[in-house]
């Protein structure tokens, strides 16, 4: 984090709605984890519904804390810019990393969006290159308009350049 | 046939210049493979299955075991011949189809000018039913365009002189099968012709440094004591034959002795047998270099020619094992883009399979003179890593002691004898690891035991990665991979690490801007 910090201030973040998004899916997974051990424990010790429930609860409220501040840094982390060089997209919490797809070398590019992201107007960018070990990056959370826009330029870029 | 006649006269200048196109190369029908084919296409299949034939083999016993394997072999033998029966192929004015399959048809279209390469396979066997294997390999994709198993060599030479003649990649077939007097002397031409190549002496060494045959050996062994039988037949000679040398009167030297011959002689077999696969493989292995083609010629039973666009070489690795340091050699692969993967035994990947180290630099500046080769500045990783790998072992000792400490208590504490080692390993691995950036290729080098080093064309390049783990961050340091195509998913990518981070930001923003520059050619 020394001289990426002038770069990371440029670079945009994310839809806020998509730090919404990824929430509701952190609150489904929290939601099945927590049952997990609710179920073995209360079949196992055959503890009373109302302090299962308790419990599934209190673990659940544990977890979703601990992954909404995750999250929250995921998502703050989450940067991107595109250049006349290069579309370069920035994530980690902890294990950070910074791809940098030069816009020469992108094959194709692609627009997703799921029932999720419809619901929120959001979609999703995905870039191809020919390489082998990261060929595909894709880049989430972005309004549609923002995704188009994106797909258009970098596909202007790549037409007065490659066959 | 109107369609074609239609076809002639929109391009009369291709029917003129190129005498080989007839009409009846259009008719739809198209040639059929050679008669011999079937014997090829089941040694194919056969090749295959080799690994459930040997199960089935040692895994068995009894009658059961012949049956299987008639009944497999029949099989295969029936599924060969069906595949001759069905497989056509015809040359039309731009393109070359393929029709196959018996259940599952297929139609396949190759434009002339999508084929970069044509790849012909004689072995022994092809010599002597004169035929021949053609491949025809485009720039995509990990399978060869279309595999033509096995047609007459004239025939052959016909459908690659007819494929050059349109084809603005593909070169015109080397007349070399022509007359066995003349290949004497056009050998001894070519060797002082290439650029690359390896006399027997050269080839012999290889054997002894690649030490190919440990694996199959290996094979061979644990499959023997799978057997029952097998192992029981085996352990009873074995008995016989010491129960003679009166085992139980042995004193220590004797046990020595015996010993020392037995490995002697099993390292004797083991070298043998590598050396007998590396003259397979690479006896007379040539290489020529036309323009912007590498030729690579090879092999003493199986005759391989391949030829590779020197464009579309996408990374060149250089390794050196303990054995190759000692012999002061290093083997020389390429990845290149498209073509075919690794498992097709009919691609080449070797530039040089057996290289002196001084010539390295010379030889490789010979293929890519653009790239300034021996120019290479290394620059060195921060010698503060060395704390980090020591680390790394100690971890790993740590981990191996659990178990250990389980069963044999205070005794697992004896692994700690290992740290002072770990502690010279991680010196060396410091020391010899470092990276490597200029205007035209980015490498890096690693290994203590087994040195790898890694050069990639700027222009090859397709995205840059930089990372940073919590542990990077501890030192402030960052690492880089970049990434090519025609790569192999499991071979290691081109890692800068191990750095500062502070080093490895300018690196990075200008590796994105001259790969931004570049235009990218398949």
């Amino acid at each position: 984090m020394t001289s990426n910090t002038e770069d990371t201030q440029t670079m945009q973040p994310l839809e806020h709605d998509y730090l919404r998004i990824i929430r509701w899916i952190g609150l489904t997974v929290c939601l099945l984890i927590a049952l997990v051990p609710t179920i073995v424990f209360g079949v196992l010790w055959s503890i009373p519904w109302y302090w299962a429930v308790m419990g599934w609860l209190l673990l659940m409220a544990m977890l979703f804390l601990l992954l909404s501040w995750y999250l929250k840094h995921w998502y703050l982390n989450y940067k991107y810019l595109l250049n006349d060089d290069c579309l370069a997209i920035r994530r980690g919490v902890f294990w950070r990393h910074q791809i940098a797809v030069p816009v020469s070398r992108v094959q194709h590019v692609d627009v997703n969006s799921g029932p999720l992201d419809r619901r929120y107007g959001l979609a999703k960018l995905v870039v191809n290159t020919a390489g082998t070990h990261y060929a595909q990056t894709s880049l989430p959370g972005l309004s549609v308009e923002d995704a188009y826009q994106l797909r258009d330029q970098l596909l202007a870029a790549q037409e007065g350049d490659t066959v | 046939m109107s369609e074609s006649d239609i076809e002639q006269s929109r391009n009369p200048q291709s029917s003129e210049n190129s005498t080989a196109l007839k009409k009846s190369d259009l008719k739809t029908q198209g040639y059929r493979l050679a008669r011999v084919s079937p014997v090829f296409l089941f040694i194919e299949v056969a090749k295959k299955s080799i690994f459930p034939l040997v199960v089935t083999f040692l895994g068995t016993s009894g009658g059961l075991q012949d049956r299987i394997f008639i009944g497999i072999a029949a099989f295969f033998s029936l599924f060969s011949i069906i595949q001759y029966w069905f497989f056509h192929y015809w040359l039309e004015e731009d393109r070359l189809v393929v029709k196959s399959g018996i259940l599952f048809k297929s139609l396949r279209q190759v434009p002339y000018e999508r084929i970069q390469n044509i790849t012909t396979e004689r072995n022994i066997l092809h010599r002597l039913l004169n035929v021949t294997t053609l491949q025809l390999e485009s720039a995509s994709g990990q399978k060869p365009e279309a595999l033509i198993r096995v047609i007459t060599t004239e025939q052959a030479r016909y459908v690659h002189q007819f494929i050059a003649d349109k084809s603005s990649h593909v070169d015109q077939p080397v007349e070399d099968i022509s007359s066995e007097q003349g290949e004497q002397a056009t050998q001894q031409a070519a060797r002082q012709q290439g650029l690359f190549h390896m006399p027997p002496k050269q080839v012999f060494r290889r054997g002894l440094i690649s030490l190919k045959a440990l694996l199959p050996i290996g094979i061979l062994f644990s499959f023997l004591f799978q057997n029952d039988a097998l192992r029981d037949q085996v352990t009873a000679f074995l008995t016989q034959f010491i129960g003679g040398l009166h085992i139980e009167m042995w004193t220590w030297q004797t046990w020595v002795l015996y010993g020392g011959l037995w490995f002697v002689a099993g390292v004797f077999i083991l070298l043998a047998i590598s050396v007998a696969i590396a003259f397979l493989q690479f006896h007379e292995f040539t290489l020529h270099k036309k323009g912007q083609r590498l030729h690579i010629k090879t092999g003493l039973l199986t005759n391989r020619q391949a030829t590779v666009p020197i464009k579309r070489i996408q990374l060149i690795r250089i390794i050196q094992s303990p054995l190759h340091k000692l012999f002061g050699q290093v083997s020389i692969k390429m990845e290149t883009a498209g073509g075919v993967s690794e498992d097709n035994a009919m691609s080449m990947h070797w530039l040089a399979p057996l290289i002196a180290r001084n010539q390295v630099d010379d030889f490789l500046n010979k293929i890519q003179p653009q790239m300034n080769w021996p120019d290479i500045k290394w620059q060195a990783i921060e010698p503060i890593a060395r704390r980090r790998v020591f680390k790394k072992l100690l971890l790993l000792v740590l981990v191996l002691m659990v178990p250990l400490a389980y069963f044999y208590g205070w005794w697992s504490f004896g692994l700690l004898v290992l740290l002072p080692y770990c502690w010279w390993y991680s010196g060396q691995y410091v020391a010899k690891a470092a990276f490597t950036h200029n205007d035209c290729l980015v490498g890096s080098r690693a290994g203590v035991f087994f040195h790898q080093l890694q050069f990639v064309d700027i222009n090859k390049i397709q995205n840059i990665k930089w990372h940073q783990s919590p542990f990077d961050r501890r030192y402030s340091m960052s690492r880089i991979t970049v990434d090519t195509a025609g790569s192999s998913v499991m071979a290691q990518p081109v890692n800068l690490f191990y750095v500062y981070d502070e080093r490895i930001q300018p690196v990075y923003q200008n590796l994105t801007q001259q790969v931004a520059k570049s235009r990218f050619v398949w």
